[in-house]
């Protein structure tokens, strides 16, 4: 039941990994690997093995140096999952999840995407150029699709495939000089701090794929960011009041006619943090890191836009994670977990977690009407992070099968896109 | 000015009682010597070895124990503590090596002990009559023949009224014996809890006025009205609870003697939300309560200002929630009295008596944030090791008056007596303000 040989990925990991044994990592096969021809000299044999610690064989997905997934919340796989996109450098890649060949799909320099679900294309923008792009990933062609307003950068795309939704300033972001003796981390909140509070008016915009018409969605003066549109449903849009994650209430959801603008989680207590919020397969359900207070009590929840039921479940310090990312029917989550710089300040946080999620039995004989269900995660390591650099964001997501647990890391020392199994490796892999 | 006060209320009562309910007055028995024989077995007092910390027993009476953690258990100058021994009233000086007294012979089922004059409260089992004793004189009267069924719980600021509630109709006594927590010496099972709760029995809360001995009724309800608790500060408002399994309620609510501003204190949100063992402060605005969201996950003390509306919710650690807390009478620090492994904590390092010091964010509170319920953290300082305790018997902990000890109940040696430990809450706080990292740094995101 391990392995299921029928699975064509399966299949296609086990032929790469046929002349791996043992623990140590050993290369892949040279054919299966593409060398881009606009990185030649900067390609690695990719590796796999078994994590000692946990068992779970891990595989280097990507050749390239300095490749990395895209953030845990953007669709990265198209062609209904055969195709995985990522970035290497500011170039985009595409990586075959069946034969495993990876190769480049736009040089770049791309500052926005947007990955198509069913048809094998990529949306994408570029620096200091109005233009949307797309390009085809069957043979690279890339066309202009639309004009956009200046400073609009883009992150979605509709379930049905006929919209593109981003933000754009209505005039440039104020800079505020930085204070050269203030450390990496504190420049950031400060940053962060004093864009909220310049209040620059923004746009929260869709363009037509078609007819290339632009729509103001929403005007704010809010910090609007992290656009994603429901997997499911093609006029749901969820956004984020973006800042210092205890100053905003973050999460919203919106309809592409500007209508049931609706803030997700209120916040109740001082320092109450909601974020990093992503869509959960079926298209309805929201799910986000919940801390009560910042850095206190964890939480993985979730809030259902339709029957407006919430869930929560909870966790251990030590397993919390800059992100999450659910499987497509729930049954399991992911983690990238964090160092103890991090919120958590957990002391062995540095792992790749699988999570089975169990529900606390409700209270039976009184009314349940509008009460949070609440439960627990439950974590098994499935890679052990101890040598990756968390400057760098793991950004962790499944494969579309849900048999891997896709990540950025640094643990081979340059920055390569991997996978982890969520199924134990057997002692002796079939099929030798 | 005080004394005076103190004695013109007590004849106000007393004259009042013997008017109003033409009852001859029943004078108590010369107060009665303890034998302390029973406790041999017991130390006296000793230097708990895991914290450094004095214990010391404060009574004689095998199976004796303090009152529930969230009535007052005090003579209003703080110099005796008034506890249970065999159903019977006793009394004891805090400081001094003077021997137990004992006050009311039982049985007793409900008992009040003065804030403002050293007089207490109590209902006979015998003959359900409502009795005022005091402390010092050892005068006792009976003041009224409460209704079947009907306890009294606390007594107001001004010690005015009283107030209780009641099971209207017919009850089997076993379930007003089963159900009191001042009998009580262990907790409810779970599936008494919630037989009970779901029995849904008519109840009344009631006030007594104690210079008219006139019962009015405030609140008519079938939820399980329980733990009444007079705000020791303001005369006529009352705390109580709608008592059951605390997933199952929303418990804590206020409501004015005049039966106005019938309020929930905390609404749940969660489906396995507890809120529970609330307390007054002091101050006699703030109730503290027990909150963990959810049961058995996160654990807080959680308070709500009747006053202002703020809230504070301070995060305590698995393996120091403990069944019952207290705040000092100045709300600079807390007690708490631990938990075994069979608790919602499921604690793997409960059994202490535990002292416990806050630490909050020191950045002055954002304007904008005044809407948000403030957090902090408490921090614990062990001070009895229990692990001899068996959590059958509440230790229900409680500072002494002056704040210099924490008092509670343990089996340690078996039958159970009620204890103090030297507090040092002074030394305490100086300690903790040297650890104190406070909040106003920005968290890394």
């Amino acid at each position: 039941m391990q392995y299921r040989l029928a699975c064509s990925l399966q299949v296609a990991l086990l032929c790469l990994v046929s002349a791996m044994v043992g623990l140590t990592p050993v290369a892949l096969s040279a054919q299966a690997v593409t060398t881009p021809t606009t990185h030649v000299g900067n390609t690695v044999p990719r590796v796999s093995w078994i994590d000692e610690d946990t068992g779970h064989r891990v595989i280097q997905l990507t050749p390239e140096k300095d490749s990395r997934g895209l953030y845990f919340n953007e669709n990265a796989f198209t062609d209904g999952g055969k195709m995985m996109v990522y970035f290497v450098g500011q170039s985009v890649y595409v990586l075959n999840l069946e034969s495993h060949r990876a190769r480049p799909l736009v040089p770049g320099p791309v500052d926005s995407l947007a990955v198509a679900r069913k048809t094998p294309v990529v949306y994408f923008m570029r620096p200091r150029d109005t233009g949307l792009y797309v390009a085809k990933v069957d043979n690279g062609q890339i066309v202009k699709v639309a004009d956009l307003p200046p400073r609009a950068t883009i992150s979605t795309l509709n379930a049905d495939e006929t919209l593109v939704a981003g933000t754009y300033t209505e005039i440039d972001v104020p800079q505020h000089p930085v204070d050269p003796n203030l450390k990496a981390s504190s420049v950031r909140a400060t940053q962060m701090d004093a864009r909220l509070a310049d209040h620059v008016p923004m746009v929260l915009f869709t363009v037509n794929l078609k007819t290339a018409e632009v729509k103001t969605v929403l005007h704010s003066t809010d910090w609007l960011n992290h656009v994603q549109f429901s997997p499911k449903d093609p006029t749901l849009l969820m956004y984020c009041h973006e800042g210092l994650w205890w100053k905003v209430d973050r999460i919203w959801t919106i309809r592409t006619d500007g209508t049931q603008n609706q803030l997700i989680h209120a916040r109740t207590v001082d320092n109450e943090v909601a974020g990093h919020e992503f869509w959960d397969a079926d298209g309805v359900t929201i799910w986000y890191d919940l801390q009560i207070p910042h850095g206190a009590n964890f939480y993985v929840a979730s809030y259902n836009t339709t029957t407006r039921e919430r869930r929560w479940y909870h966790m251990d310090r030590d397993a919390w994670s800059i992100h999450y990312n659910s499987a497509a029917d729930d049954s399991i989550f992911c983690g990238d977990g964090g160092d103890r710089t991090q919120v958590a300040k957990s002391k062995n946080g540095q792992w790749i977690e699988l999570f089975t999620p169990s529900l606390d039995p409700p209270p039976t004989g009184v009314d349940q009407t509008g009460m949070v269900e609440t439960g627990a995660f439950q974590a098994e390591h499935l890679a052990n992070m101890a040598k990756h650099n968390y400057k760098i964001e793991p950004n962790v997501r499944f494969s579309p099968d849900n048999k891997l647990v896709i990540f950025t890391s640094t643990v081979l020392g340059d920055t390569y896109v991997f996978a982890v199994e969520v199924a134990k490796a057997s002692k002796q892999p079939s099929g030798q | 000015m005080c004394q005076k006060l103190k004695s013109i209320i007590t004849k106000c009562v007393v004259m009042a009682l013997m008017g109003c309910c033409g009852q001859a007055s029943t004078w108590a028995q010369p107060v009665q010597q303890s034998s302390p024989s029973n406790s041999l077995n017991t130390p006296v007092t000793w230097v708990d070895s895991d914290t450094g910390k004095r214990v010391t027993r404060l009574t004689d009476e095998p199976n004796s124990r303090s009152l529930y953690f969230n009535q007052n258990a005090f003579t209003p100058d703080g110099k005796e503590m008034v506890y249970l021994a065999n159903n019977s009233i006793y009394v004891v000086a805090l400081a001094g090596t003077n021997p137990t007294r004992l006050l009311v012979p039982g049985p007793i089922n409900s008992i009040v002990v003065g804030r403002k004059t050293p007089t207490v409260y109590f209902t006979k089992t015998d003959d359900n009559g409502f009795y005022a004793i005091n402390v010092n004189t050892g005068q006792m009267l009976k003041l009224l023949d409460l209704p079947l069924h009907a306890r009294v719980t606390t007594l107001n600021a001004d010690e005015t009224m009283a107030a209780g509630t009641l099971i209207e109709g017919e009850v089997s006594a076993s379930v007003q014996q089963d159900t009191d927590p001042v009998l009580r010496s262990a907790p409810l099972t779970e599936d008494q809890m919630d037989a009970r709760f779901t029995a849904r029995l008519p109840m009344a809360l009631y006030t007594l006025d104690l210079r008219t001995a006139t019962i009015k009724t405030i609140l008519r309800s079938t939820d399980w009205l329980d733990e009444v608790m007079f705000s020791p500060k303001d005369p006529t408002l009352l705390m109580y609870c709608h008592q059951g399994p605390w997933t199952k309620v929303d418990r804590i609510w206020t409501i004015r003697t005049d039966g106005t501003g019938n309020e929930l204190v905390h609404k749940r949100t969660l489906s396995r939300e507890a809120v529970g063992n609330a307390f007054w402060d002091n101050d006699g605005n703030t109730i503290w309560y027990d909150l963990q969201l959810p049961l058995g996950e996160t654990f807080y003390l959680a308070s709500y200002n009747v006053k202002t509306g703020q809230r504070m919710r301070y995060s305590i650690a698995r393996d120091n929630w403990s069944i019952h807390y207290n705040a000092a009478a100045d709300g600079s620090v807390f007690c708490g009295d631990g938990s075994d492994s069979v608790g919602p904590a499921v604690a793997l390092d409960g059994k202490w008596v535990e002292l416990f010091t806050p630490k909050t964010r020191i950045e002055p509170l954002d304007p904008s944030k005044q809407n948000l319920i403030q957090t902090g953290s408490l921090n614990p300082w062990h001070l009895v090791n229990l692990s001899k305790q068996k959590y059958t018997v509440e230790p229900n902990v409680r500072f002494s008056p002056d704040h210099k000890q924490v008092i509670f109940t343990s089996n340690m040696f078996g039958p159970s007596y009620v204890y103090a430990v030297d507090a040092d809450v002074v030394a305490t706080q100086a300690t903790q303000v040297k650890y104190s990292v406070g909040g106003g740094k920005l968290p890394n995101l």
